[in-house]
């Protein structure tokens, strides 16, 4: 950012007091969330009493274009949930009470078609069965393409590169319920990247693949956001394998974000140490060194730089 | 005799490859073993041969020296309790309580006993606040602690996991953490196909690495998940403290301080802790 303040053109997504809080959760608490509605009328939405059921609680979020974001927390915390508001499945598919705002790429989600939304900021669910839906690999990948109503030829074209990025030419006659749990989010993944949107979210897309595919998976990603300038948001619980690729990092804990910043200014603060996150053993070291021993340097973000600093400190 | 014992153990599912090719291996009582290996090396298939999930195209898979044809499927489900990799294959009732009931439902025990399976399962885990919520209303970590739970309550003799540590964060580790420690002291298998080797050098024993249906390595953690040929062809990394050991060997001599303290550690932890302690005593000097 060059130390200037970030203009309104960077700005992919913003929330703004964005809340959320899932129909089943009404559900179960009718009787109190509309008692408080009763006696609150519409300022309700901002009593803490009503916290304890929101799924996202009063988020306000700017994410600039370009960024390789992480975004960890506790199983529960709510990252998949805000996710799903970046597209608008939530509050179109999703039901529930929301409040705030979610404006993406100049859009307010709530006036725009999820579809239409959709060809922007590119979703890879956790569990890839979600999303496979074709009979064939191939077809599943061209699927996007074909509704967008894209040229055979360019289609084909498309599909050849995107299939030799991700090294799964050998699948593209194999039914995407016969691969294998990696296999079948690769193919996610390229169903995805074909329709080239500015922003693509992954929630933990590497969980299932063996440690050398997550690796190209995620070499994958760093290329398409240094090239392209996509920006990246991935859901990920195991901070040692994201490190090493983002940039900044969100963290989210019970419905809020906790902080969000560079990685650096992350992982030297308490944020991290509040959640379920791992922090990884080799981090936890240089951590401990800072508070115990004046290290004063910056914290590594893999093993090689790791051994380098270590290195440096102790001579 | 043998757990487990697999004899040229083939299994292909209708095409031409084989998914597994002639497989043979042994497992004792007791174990801790780690099942690894790229996508589609045949970790799953075997996994579910053990239960009688598949039969096998050729070859045999005795446990407790009876093959899985010949067995009972109630006494088979029994003695071997898998847990799969994606918890909605296995979930489908409405509350996690009536999960944790239905799993129990079948299992020829007094209500007494499934009374006390059940609590203690659900206090092991920390599942107190999940019971009445649907298992489709629960995160994705979630749903895999209540997965672990159906399989848990019914005590089998062998645990199977698939991808345990998927979506877990620092708490479900701990649970993790606890039930491997348990079954450690119980003296029960337990086999987990996992692709985190942190987590396999951590609590398991034995590694056995498949590579497109075959055995390409079996045994001790600290041969097989540092090895560079085995790691490069199964498509593995080397654990963290083992990665960064070497590369302090092989920029140091081994007369530097730093590679001395890297040497007489057992991980990151100890490092920390001597590392303080060398910091200290020069600082005292």
């Amino acid at each position: 950012m060059n130390g200037s303040p970030p203009s309104e053109l960077d700005t992919q997504i913003i929330t703004k007091n964005l809340s959320f809080i899932y129909e089943s959760a009404y559900k179960e608490n009718r009787g109190e969330i509309d008692s408080l509605l009763k006696e609150k009328g519409p300022s309700f939405k901002d009593d803490p009493k009503l916290d304890k059921f929101k799924a996202l609680n009063s988020i306000d979020l700017s994410i600039l274009k370009g960024k390789f974001i992480a975004m960890v927390g506790d199983t529960g915390s709510g990252k998949s949930t805000l996710v799903r508001t970046f597209n608008g499945l939530i509050p179109s598919f999703y039901r529930g009470i929301f409040f705030g705002y979610v404006n993406v790429l100049g859009k307010d989600t709530i006036q725009e078609k999820v579809s239409a939304l959709s060809q922007h900021v590119g979703l890879v669910f956790q569990n890839p069965d979600n999303q496979l839906v074709a009979m064939t690999v191939e077809r599943e990948i061209a699927f996007g393409l074909e509704n967008l109503g894209m040229e055979q030829s360019q289609i084909r074209e498309k599909l050849t590169q995107i299939m030799e990025y991700l090294k799964i030419t050998h699948l593209k006659d194999r039914h995407p319920y016969d691969l294998s749990g990696g296999e079948k989010q690769r193919v996610a993944i390229a169903s995805i990247l074909t329709l080239e949107p500015s922003v693509i979210i992954l929630d933990e897309p590497t969980a299932t693949l063996d440690p050398q595919a997550a690796q190209s998976v995620l070499n994958l990603l760093k290329k398409l956001n240094e090239e392209n300038k996509i920006t990246i948001i991935i859901i990920e619980h195991r901070l040692e394998v994201i490190l090493p690729f983002c940039n900044e990092i969100i963290v989210m804990n019970q419905g809020n974000v906790l902080e969000h910043g560079p990685t650096q200014q992350v992982l030297l603060s308490s944020s991290l140490q509040k959640t379920g996150v791992r922090i990884p053993e080799y981090i936890q070291m240089f951590l401990q060194l800072r508070e115990k021993a004046k290290y004063s340097g910056t914290i590594p973000t893999n093993i090689d730089q790791a051994v380098l600093k270590l290195k440096e400190w102790l001579n | 005799m043998s757990q487990i014992f697999i004899e040229n153990l083939s299994y292909t599912y209708g095409n031409d490859a084989y998914a597994l090719d002639q497989v043979s291996l042994i497992i004792q009582k007791g174990e801790m073993v780690g099942i690894m290996g790229r996508n589609g090396a045949g970790k799953s298939t075997l996994i579910q041969q053990l239960n009688g999930l598949l039969i096998p195209t050729s070859g045999t898979v005795f446990i407790d020296g009876i093959s899985t044809e010949e067995y009972d499927p109630y006494e088979l489900t029994k003695k071997i309790g898998i847990m799969f990799q994606n918890p909605e294959h296995q979930l489908f009732c409405s509350s996690v309580e009536e999960e944790l009931d239905f799993s129990l439902k079948n299992l020829k025990i007094s209500k007494e006993l499934k009374t006390q399976y059940k609590k203690s399962t659900i206090e092991k885990l920390e599942l107190q606040k999940l019971l009445h919520k649907s298992p489709w209303n629960c995160s994705g970590g979630e749903r895999k602690k209540v997965s672990i739970a159906c399989v848990l309550c019914r005590n089998p003799d062998v645990i199977v996991f698939d991808e345990p540590t998927l979506g877990q964060d620092k708490y479900g580790y701990q649970i993790l953490d606890q039930i491997l420690m348990n079954a450690k002291n119980e003296n029960k298998t337990t086999i987990v196909v996992t692709h985190n080797t942190e987590f396999a050098y951590t609590y398991l024993d034995r590694i056995i690495v498949l590579e497109r249906g075959k055995i390409l390595a079996d045994g001790p953690k600290e041969k097989i998940l540092t090895n560079p040929v085995i790691l490069k062809n199964g498509s593995l990394v080397e654990p963290q403290f083992s990665l960064f050991h070497k590369k302090i060997n092989s920029t140091l001599s081994s007369q530097d301080i730093l590679s001395s303290l890297v040497s007489n550690s057992r991980g990151f932890n100890d490092l920390t802790e001597n590392l303080l302690n060398h910091i200290g005593r020069h600082e005292h000097l």
